[in-house]
């Protein structure tokens, strides 16, 4: 399948795809040339499942690829300073629903000081 | 629980702390080997292909340590997992040592539990199965973002491809603000919609393209005018 369009159908956008499969040359396309590199930050949804003193289950619409430095930014858990740790995909990712993917993210490096505000937060939450 | 043959081979110039780490550790291994002598590495490495390495950062001259790494001889494929062990939480050792290709680091104290864990976790051993990894679950679960570096690759009248670390689902909407949004679309923040993604030839490498959530006419004109100037 090349391309697809969802209802309600908009003659111009339908009209457009056809040109781009028929590479039809009104169809204007620019690709970055080889020696320059435009690199920009996306910013997706996601949520903190879990959390333990070794890290945390994040569910969002990617799938992270293991071994990767990640740095979300949940608002709820700056007060367990985790922003310091450096985090870390891990090789464990499995889907969770509708284009989501349950992701593990491990501390690395993470000191007594992280651990024990971790448990804090957590205990915390559990007597409210 | 053992539940593959693994060999780890622990480096370390200080005696008393490798034997320390060969505790804390017996249990995961079938076999662990040792190594004081910088010479010797190579040679152990080649013989005895360990399927983890420990290295202690925790010597006067750390950047011995970082320059051993490169001197291992890593399989692309071997998939052999590397720790560092240390006494110091500093920043930027940890940061330094990630660069280098270390997949994590233990910090002293260290808990026998997540030390296990840990190394389990790159093994998926039956032990570590996500829900069976000591998470405490959370009730509301926390909101946030999560921010993905992408490669530009083109721009076309229907939005943009880009290139990635990570899978992207169809269907996701994003936020994205750059220079170069602000050149196409004269504004700083857009939102788009990812509505295609594939696989690239290498492993690893993702693409897909995401049309902005706008209304198209508004688009085909920022992104043509954008085009035929680039043209």
């Amino acid at each position: 399948m090349k391309d697809y369009v969802v209802k309600p159908l908009e003659a111009q956008l339908l009209i457009r795809k056809l040109r781009k499969v028929l590479f039809n040359k009104d169809f204007i396309k620019w690709e970055i040339p080889e020696n320059e590199e435009i690199t920009l930050i996306g910013t997706f949804p996601a949520t903190v499942i879990a959390l333990g003193e070794t890290g945390y289950s994040l569910v969002g619409p990617f799938k992270l690829s293991p071994n990767r430095d990640v740095k979300p930014t949940i608002p709820a858990l700056s007060e367990t300073s985790i922003n310091e740790c450096h985090q870390r995909s891990s090789s464990i990712v499995k889907s969770f629903s509708g284009g989501l993917f349950l992701n593990d993210v491990t501390f690395v490096g993470a000191g007594e000081n992280n651990t024990s505000k971790i448990r804090q937060f957590l205990s915390k939450r559990g007597q409210e | 629980m053992k539940t593959q043959y693994l060999k780890a081979l622990i480096i370390d110039q200080d005696p008393a702390q490798g034997r320390a780490m060969a505790l804390l550790i017996k249990d995961l291994f079938n076999k662990i080997h040792f190594e004081q002598k910088v010479d010797e590495i190579i040679k152990e490495c080649n013989e005895i292909k360990p399927r983890v390495l420990f290295i202690n950062l925790n010597v006067e001259q750390r950047t011995t340590n970082f320059e051993i790494l490169s001197k291992i001889p890593l399989d692309g494929d071997s998939q052999t997992v590397v720790f560092g062990y240390t006494d110091s939480h500093e920043p930027e050792l940890i940061a330094h040592a990630i660069e280098e290709g270390f997949h994590d680091i233990f910090v002293k104290p260290y808990d026998a539990d997540i030390v296990a864990t840990k190394i389990n976790r790159f093994f998926q051993f039956e032990k570590t199965q996500p829900r069976q990894i000591n998470y405490t679950p959370l009730k509301p679960s926390l909101q946030g973002v999560m921010g993905i570096s992408l490669k530009l690759i083109s721009v076309d009248e229907n939005g943009m491809q880009f290139k990635c670390d990570h899978y992207i689902s169809k269907g996701t909407p994003f936020k994205t603000e750059s220079p170069i949004i602000q050149e196409i679309f004269e504004e700083p923040i857009v939102e788009l919609m990812v509505t295609k993604t594939w696989m690239g030839d290498n492993y690893g490498d993702y693409f897909f393209f995401a049309e902005p959530v706008r209304s198209i006419e508004k688009n085909s004109a920022a992104l043509r005018r954008f085009i035929l100037r680039k043209l």
